[in-house]
């Protein structure tokens, strides 16, 4: 293998078009045909594989962490009741 | 669990309570999802929006609303979209097509993809909170609004390339670059991690 940063070829993938397919891939949304390439690429690749795990990562994270919205502060509560209640009190 | 959704039913429910003129049923949907609106209105919004009027706004368009709603997408996808025209309305803005700099393959160095230090690699750790939330707030504000939308509140992909007016393909090439990107500021905020490098699986 001859290091072309992301031209470099592995397992017959560059490793821009692995990339190019991260998402999709983490996703779940590529055909088998693509994921059975994608992984022969990853599993000889250690800068793509470890650059996938930390998207996973930080996917992961992200869902975990950040999933829940922080609760409304009264006043916003409070103002948005008092705007709805005003539009649907009967006239 | 993903988003703070009531089930389906119970929110179709709630909306056809509120076409008939029941107040208490729309507060109860209200409820449910007004902190959700107002973290996505959030997400949407730069400076010169007022997320307090823009929420008051979404829920009063969605109460005089209620009887148009249809039922051909989830009661809270009708909801978001709503919200999103309310702060297009007051932006008066396109929504959309934003200018980038950089490529996702400059992105994706930037973020550590190829790093030339063999001890710099990336960490299994779960990546803090508060990191996370002042890298999403750095990035520019269609890619935060997709990843608030399919990361947290747990659209599909289908239902994101709705409310947000785009292609499929469009929506997942946006998606995409949200997603490395995020991974790019993280890495400026974080610093490189030198913990036990991890590999990727799909699905």
């Amino acid at each position: 293998m001859v290091d072309q940063g992301l031209d470099t070829v592995v397992a017959g993938l560059r490793c821009r078009d692995v990339l190019a397919d991260l998402s999709e891939y983490v996703d779940g949304q590529l055909n088998a045909e693509r994921v059975s390439a994608l992984q022969a690429h990853l599993g000889s690749c250690d800068r793509c594989s470890r650059f996938g795990g930390h998207v996973m990562n930080l996917l992961h994270s992200l869902r975990a962490g950040l999933a829940e919205p922080p609760a409304l502060d009264d006043g916003s509560v409070r103002r948005l009741r008092d705007r709805l209640a005003a539009i649907t009190a009967p006239a | 669990m993903r988003g703070a959704e009531a089930p389906v039913s119970d929110d179709r429910a709630l909306l056809r309570a509120a076409a008939a003129g029941d107040a208490q049923a729309f507060e109860v949907f209200m409820t449910a999802h007004q902190a959700a609106v107002f973290r996505y209105l959030l997400s949407t919004t730069g400076d010169g929006v007022d997320v307090d009027d823009a929420l008051q706004e979404t829920f009063i368009a969605a109460w005089r609303g209620a009887a148009a709603f249809a039922g051909d997408t989830t009661a809270r996808g009708w909801l978001y979209g709503i919200a999103r025209n309310v702060v297009r309305h007051q932006l008066r803005r396109r929504v959309g097509e934003p200018t980038h700099v950089d490529s996702v393959e400059q992105l994706a160095e930037q973020a550590g993809w190829g790093c030339a230090d063999p001890a710099e690699t990336f960490g299994e750790a779960t990546i803090a909170r508060d990191l996370l939330s002042v890298a999403m707030s750095r990035l520019p504000q269609d890619e935060c609004e997709i990843l608030t939308l399919r990361e947290l509140d747990g659209f599909t992909g289908e239902e994101t390339a709705q409310l947000l007016q785009l292609s499929l393909p469009a929506m997942k090439s946006r998606l995409h670059r949200a997603r490395i990107h995020l991974a790019a500021i993280v890495r400026v905020l974080d610093g490189p991690r030198n913990t036990t490098a991890t590999g990727v699986a799909h699905g």
